[in-house]
């Protein structure tokens, strides 16, 4: 009977033991994108925008309204598809078991910086990151496509960071355009940012709608899964040199 | 069991593939664009008094003539720039836009051609000046041709798209304002820069200055960007075409 007793709890240690190496002490943090595949470039066509023109005799003062279109040199965009595999692994990267998931829900988070604090985001706070940022990317603070002058809202839905929830309408934010309109209703951009105050431009991925598995349609009439902005500087420095280097984002993403 | 195996973790690894993912150029193809031209008005200068004489039969009187005449040979146009700055595909499809207010920097472009080689702009150089004198009919020795209107290499660098046009480095003159000559130097405002490209078709570069008292001695009046551009000395009227690049 003692023997018996003594076996049973012998397995249930061991059981309760072999759990342990899957001790709820999990990391729940936005994970680095494993892989990022590039497609096609594309910017404005000049062509579109032929040159009006307009006749007047020698000898005359004109006056005119001219109206120009100018592809902005302080941002660059990012769109497409996400697909993702959840997962209960190890440290060593041993996997028990994985659910493939073919239109995962979440965020998308892009930042300059390899490590972000995910445990303590917070909404970027214009008061004081503001200036230094615009300065990183070299921006002013008369430029009208300037960071504060992009996130000059407050709406976006909550979102769960990790652990840590960002609650409702309290970050600066802004919206991508769907079907070549400004909208307000997908593709939402949050301006957040960690304990270092070092920023980060999180998207939430179009699949939040409960049982809808149909994309909404982006910026181009095509549907995506996400469309993100991130800032780069595209000026010339004050020597008169034209800025050529690149800026290089790294993605996290946060699926469910 | 070991420490490291005590150690181990519960946690999800996310294995994400992003495919067919999109991105626009990071460097901005932001050429100067054609600009949408909204025609207010024009004048031109009112035909002077005439003086006169009365001398007594029999004299003959010596006096000296002056004259202020209206140069047909150049023309000017003033106004008001506005502009959106936008991230737009090839296909004019746009991801976001930012209205750039109403009186945004950057520059005006005018040119006989409507199609210009933005990547390759330079400075003008004295041969195609020399050309484009020939081209308008202007004398070389003449007051007012292109040289002696565009005297001057003392400007401030700005950008045509991609290429950056460095301080003085081409021939330039400023407009007037409040009714004076400008001393045209790094400061003086309504610069206006004399460039070419690979065709040799010479565009005239006129910096924005935003909200400016103008030409007009008159501190109501405010305009973004005055320019001139020569004309045909013949009859012909000549035909310009403006871009515009906005940078904010």
């Amino acid at each position: 009977m003692y023997s018996k007793l003594m076996s049973r709890l012998l397995a249930l240690l061991v059981i309760l033991f072999s759990s342990m190496l899957f001790v709820a002490n999990a990391v729940e943090v936005p994970m680095g994108a494993q892989e990022v595949t590039e497609g096609a470039e594309s910017t404005i066509n000049a062509s579109n925008y032929a040159a009006q023109s307009i006749e007047a005799y020698a000898g005359n003062i004109s006056q005119l309204t001219l109206r120009g279109t100018g592809q902005t040199k302080h941002w660059q965009g990012y769109y497409g598809e996400v697909t993702g595999t959840l997962t209960l692994d190890d440290a060593a990267n041993w996997t028990l078991y994985d659910w493939p998931v073919q239109e995962p829900t979440g965020e998308i988070y892009a930042t300059v910086n390899t490590t972000p604090d995910w445990i303590n985001v917070q909404c970027f706070d214009f008061a004081t990151m503001q200036a230094p940022w615009e300065a990183f990317y070299n921006m002013t603070p008369l430029d009208s496509d300037g960071i504060n002058e992009t996130f000059n809202m407050t709406t976006h839905p909550q979102v769960v960071v990790g652990e840590y929830t960002i609650l409702p309408n309290t970050c600066p934010s802004t919206f991508t355009h769907v079907n070549d309109q400004f909208q307000t209703e997908d593709f939402v951009q949050l301006l957040l940012s960690d304990s270092a105050d070092r920023l980060i431009f999180t998207t939430i991925i179009e699949n939040k709608d409960l049982g809808n598995g149909t994309d909404p349609v982006g910026y181009n009439n095509v549907a995506h899964d996400f469309q993100l902005l991130v800032a780069e500087d595209g000026t010339s420095s004050p020597g008169g040199v034209r800025n050529t280097a690149t800026t290089t984002y790294y993605f996290y993403l946060d699926i469910q | 069991m070991k420490q490291t195996a005590r150690n181990m973790k519960r946690f999800f690894v996310l294995a994400v593939i992003l495919s067919s993912l999109f991105f626009f150029v990071r460097l901005a193809s932001s050429e100067p664009e054609g600009a949408t031209v909204a025609y207010v008005s024009n004048t031109t200068k009112n035909a002077s008094t005439p003086d006169s004489r009365t001398d007594a039969k029999g004299t003959i009187t010596t006096i000296n003539l002056n004259t202020l005449q209206q140069d047909i040979k150049w023309k000017a146009y003033v106004g008001n720039v506005s502009g959106t700055l936008v991230l737009r595909d090839s296909e004019d499809y746009s991801i976001y836009e930012w209205a750039a207010g109403g009186s945004p920097s950057g520059e005006v472009y005018l040119a006989r051609n409507s199609s210009i080689d933005w990547t390759n702009i330079r400075c003008a150089n004295q041969s195609v000046i020399s050309i484009e004198e020939t081209t308008l009919g202007f004398v070389s020795t003449a007051q007012d041709n292109i040289n002696n209107t565009f005297a001057y290499n003392n400007h401030t660098s700005f950008d045509v798209g991609t290429v950056t046009i460095a301080e003085s480095s081409c021939k330039n003159t400023a407009t007037w304002m409040n009714d004076t000559a400008q001393t045209v130097n790094l400061n003086a405002l309504f610069q206006e820069v004399l460039l070419m490209d690979t065709s040799d078709h010479v565009v005239y570069a006129s910096i924005i200055n935003q909200d400016t008292a103008s030409y007009k001695n008159d501190s109501l009046t405010k305009y973004d960007f005055q320019a001139i551009v020569p004309d045909f000395v013949s009859a012909t009227i000549a035909t310009y075409y403006f871009y515009v690049e906005i940078t904010g």
